[in-house]
């Protein structure tokens, strides 16, 4: 037994000292956690709200409060005003705001056009146009506005049936079905017979505005529901991309994997270290500048075949387009690879051990991917991880891959802000990269 | 004769403050050409750091070191240098042969695998049978 306690005891004291085991062991998982649960609600933060046009053309009150309740929405954040570059605010028109989700401005636009209600409707009538570049993010903002009409102004959906049923049966029998209702219920309950009368023919803001306890969204109601509220919905985005679900995710998985693959090429200096071949080298008649060079020029073209490889892969086995926009493919595949490596060189020049730089940069990659978009929609976190976002490199090369196979951009659309950011933290990160070396003398 | 190896106040310092090791302190030396020099000292004495120096491994943290006259950050300089490591090691995902010729190319030689002189320094240090391994 004191054997079995002195080789746990070893096993213990060996596993404190490794510092990159004790990172990832712990760290990994602590920070995924704290990301995953403010995505989902667990955690300190709530989820962010996604961003949505509304443009209400009505000019019925009904269509008012609808807005206005969609403005306190804790999931939506409606946006109904467009500043220029000249700085003028204006209100955004229908045509504006199918501009501005055409670009990518925004996901969706919701608009409550002139038809939206009448005395005559059958239906409320929403036209909704939306780019589902994130299928998350699509169906919570359809969602969120089916759920605020059913739940805000439930009300509305009676009359709106009894609306159907004029229409159906004609006027006259309407009446007559209606008169028919009214006596049975005034001769049976002894109510008000034109109270009755009244109360399925006028329009009354207070009534229909008025919470029904009961819950008017369930599934065996949504049939029925979707025939009253009529979504004229127009997919302004990536219509035509064959496979969306693949298309969306590939940029994503392909920045995590190349991340992934460069940093272990830089950090291979640790192995040539360690076999002996580094000091060898270094005997040879070449600069370190060159040994430098030689290895930025290998790990990009390495990136580049893995990046291609997984595009042919998506595109023999899951039919997504590559070739219809192919020169900007391979070149935010280019760029990605250099802002890469030069993130993998980062972390080589500041680690002290290959054990310390696989640690250092899985801890980073894992984060940036889960962060940065690779794994989910940036929009579905919570606003100050939004912001956060935006500094990692992930983010930029995952909205690049979806400009490119998404939106189908064209090249000088691509150089602001996409390929600058990413060539701009290729050239941060290689400075940095340089100076370390010099400094720590790692090579 | 000429001076092939010139060294004045070199110093080479690892590490900062109390942990700091002087592997060279202020060495001033001259070797001219023709001349056999042999490098002596015990343990820890900083013989081979004074070498990387010599050949650009390791950075000088003060003082100067020349070889045929010409800065040793010159990298040029080791064409004309022929050393041995301790502990050297041969990349393992390279054959006998490959290896001449990777390591000759980087010293500026022309030459591929079915270069005669491949066989003939194989032969030289009887290695011939391991050309094709890795």
């Amino acid at each position: 037994m004191k054997n079995i306690f002195l080789l746990f005891k070893k096993d213990l004291i060996r596993f404190s000292n490794d510092k990159a085991a004790v990172m990832l062991t712990f760290l990994i998982p602590a920070v995924l956690i704290v990301i995953f649960g403010s995505i989902f609600g667990g955690g300190s933060g709530s989820r962010g709200k996604i961003p949505i046009i509304v443009v209400n053309d009505s000019g019925v009150e009904i269509a008012d409060f609808l807005v206005s309740e969609i403005d306190s929405s804790s999931s939506l954040r409606s946006v109904k005003t467009f500043t220029d570059e000249n700085g003028i605010v204006t209100n955004i028109s229908e045509e504006k705001a199918k501009e501005l989700v055409q670009n990518g401005s925004y996901p969706a636009a919701l608009v409550l056009p002139q038809n939206f209600f009448s005395d005559s409707s059958t239906s409320l009538n929403f036209k909704y146009y939306y780019d589902p570049r994130n299928e998350i993010e699509s169906q919570l903002i359809q969602g969120t506005i089916q759920k605020t009409v059913f739940t805000k102004i439930p009300k509305i959906l009676p009359l709106l049936m009894q609306k159907q049923a004029e229409s159906f049966l004609g006027s006259s029998e309407a009446d007559t079905f209606k008169t028919d209702i009214a006596d049975l219920l005034s001769s049976k309950f002894g109510m008000d017979k034109d109270e009755i009368i009244k109360s399925m023919t006028t329009l009354d803001m207070t009534q229909l505005t008025q919470k029904d306890e009961s819950d008017s969204s369930t599934s065996e109601n949504f049939d029925i529901m979707n025939q009253l509220i009529k979504f004229d919905s127009q997919q302004l985005v990536g219509a035509e991309v064959k496979n969306p679900g693949v298309t969306r995710m590939v940029g994503g998985w392909a920045i995590m994997f190349l991340l992934f693959t460069l940093t272990g090429t830089a950090s291979s200096i640790f192995e040539e270290k360690q076999e002996g071949t580094l000091k060898r080298m270094f005997c040879m008649p070449i600069s370190r500048s060159q040994f430098l060079f030689a290895k930025y020029l290998f790990a990009i073209v390495l990136g580049m075949i893995q990046l291609l490889v997984l595009f042919l892969f998506a595109y023999f086995l899951y039919d997504v387009d590559i070739f219809s926009n192919i020169f900007n493919l391979v070149f935010i595949a280019f760029v990605s690879a250099s802002a890469a490596i030069a993130f993998g060189m980062v972390i080589t020049a500041f680690a002290k051990s290959l054990a310390q730089a696989n640690a250092i940069s899985t801890l980073f990659i894992l984060i940036m991917s889960a962060l940065g978009g690779s794994w989910f929609p940036v929009t579905l976190f919570p606003d100050w991880m939004q912001i956060i976002a935006k500094f990692t490199l992930t983010y930029w090369s995952v909205e690049a891959f979806l400009q490119v196979l998404w939106r189908n951009t064209d090249f000088v659309s691509l150089l602001f802000p996409y390929v600058t950011i990413l060539l701009g933290i290729a050239i941060a990160a290689n400075y940095l990269a340089l100076y370390l070396f010099k400094k720590r003398q790692v090579i | 004769m000429s001076e092939i190896i010139l060294i004045e106040n070199l110093s080479k310092y690892f590490g900062k403050g109390s942990t700091q090791v002087k592997a060279l302190d202020d060495v001033t030396l001259s070797i001219s050409e023709g001349m056999i020099y042999g490098l002596l000292g015990p343990n820890g004495a900083g013989k081979t750091t004074l070498i990387k120096v010599l050949l650009g491994i390791v950075f000088p943290t003060k003082g100067t070191a020349k070889i045929f006259n010409q800065d040793v950050s010159n990298y040029e300089v080791r064409k004309k240098i022929g050393y041995l490591p301790e502990n050297h090691k041969f990349p393992n995902y390279l054959t006998g042969e490959e290896v001449i010729v990777y390591f000759s190319k980087l010293s500026g030689f022309e030459i591929n695998k079915n270069s005669p002189k491949i066989s003939e320094v194989l032969k030289m240090v009887n290695m011939e049978k391991w050309r094709k391994t890795k």
